[in-house]
């Protein structure tokens, strides 16, 4: 077991299989400097419970494919990105930090599906952006491309 | 202890561009053209992400298009899969023929008139609107352009356009390349060992 401590000075302790798919704690594991405690000064009791909750579903990701999983896995996945924008980024920047591959992926996956053919009044909203643009600066734009603004692609709501 | 505090109270992210730009380079190549150009109505700091080079590099959306320029009403079409997937009114005034290479990095880069002892090429970022008429090289009598390239070096983050010109009467033919860094054409003595021009205009570059 390997014992991860959260900036909120909260342990917890996980198994090496699951730990390991964080390149940089393999690394500290390898190099020997995983003996005790490993204290991760970015990362909030919050989100390393989500990412924890990650490492332990993907775990046996390589056996899913062979007894069937892969599936449960997936409806997993989809589940695990079902939070706020605010969130998502607290999991991709600690994905980021521990360099875990899979989980950076289906981070940024999920980022760029919700802005996938979002309108940009939608986009605006889901995250909470003020206008800065001059009417000016709008129109530069606009006026070589109207069709920016049409079409039944563009989806106007916010989710 | 005090570098630990200080990590731990850094500013949350809040928003796509307070993101490390690798990060943010791996979402925006996930979004279709179309969101993508939008980022330009979003706000400031969303369209400045558009203008970054560093970031320009990655975007490949345009690369799998098929586009045709419709002089005629001064608009390009782009298509994927014979679906139109947005218009842009084309910066210039064309004559025809002209010539569009396959873009590079989603920037274009258009020719024309092809075949003629005025040739003009312009440099074209459609996310952006960002347009370049390249300046002229120095006119040798009697040569005409017959061959472009267009390529961009990784290295150096610089993109090049290659022409071969040939004399009319002579035939001897000469390639000169074209820096955007350095704006600025020279000419290519030993054309055949730094340069390799395929017959669809694609260039590879040694």
């Amino acid at each position: 077991m390997v014992k991860l401590k959260s900036n909120d000075d909260k342990e917890f302790e996980v198994e090496e299989a699951a730990v390991i798919q964080s390149e940089m704690i393999k690394n500290m594991i390898e190099d020997g400097c995983a003996t005790s405690v490993i204290p991760l000064p970015n990362i909030d009791s919050k989100t390393l419970i989500k990412v924890i909750e990650y490492l332990n579903k993907h775990i046996n990701m390589g056996k899913a494919a062979e007894t069937g999983e892969e599936d449960d896995l997936k409806e997993f996945d989809e589940q695990f990105v079902n939070m706020g924008w605010e969130e998502l980024f607290d999991v991709i920047m600690a994905a980021n930090y521990l360099n875990i591959h899979e989980l950076m992926e289906l981070c940024c996956q999920s980022a760029a599906d919700r802005l996938k053919n979002k309108s940009v009044r939608a986009v605006r909203e889901m995250l909470k952006i003020t206008n800065d643009l001059t009417e000016e600066e709008e129109q530069e734009i606009i006026n070589d491309a109207p069709w920016a603004f049409e079409g039944p692609e563009i989806d106007d709501t916010v989710n | 202890m005090n570098i630990i505090n200080n990590l731990s109270s850094s500013k949350r992210v809040t928003t796509l561009v307070d993101l490390p730009i690798d990060i943010i380079i791996n979402v925006l190549q996930r979004l279709p053209f179309h969101s993508l150009f939008l980022f330009n109505f979003i706000c400031r700091s969303w369209r400045a992400l558009l203008y970054s080079r560093q970031i320009a590099c990655h975007m490949k959306q345009i690369s799998d298009t098929k586009c045709t320029l419709m002089r005629n009403i001064g608009y390009s079409s782009w298509y994927k899969e014979d679906e139109i997937i947005c218009r842009f009114k084309i910066p210039v005034e064309l004559q025809s023929p002209e010539l569009m290479l396959k873009p590079i990095n989603g920037i274009l880069c258009i020719i024309g008139p092809i075949l003629s002892h005025v040739t003009y090429v312009y440099l074209w970022n459609p996310l952006t609107n960002e347009f370049k008429t390249l300046p002229r090289s120095k006119v040798q009598m009697g040569y005409v352009a017959i061959s472009f390239g267009f390529g961009y070096v990784h290295t150096t983050d610089d993109y090049k356009v290659l022409r071969v010109i040939k004399h009319e009467r002579k035939g001897d033919s000469h390639v000169e390349i074209y820096s955007l860094n350095q704006n600025f054409w020279r000419g290519v003595e030993d054309s055949c060992s730094s340069c390799k021009i395929s017959g669809n205009g694609a260039t590879s570059w040694a």
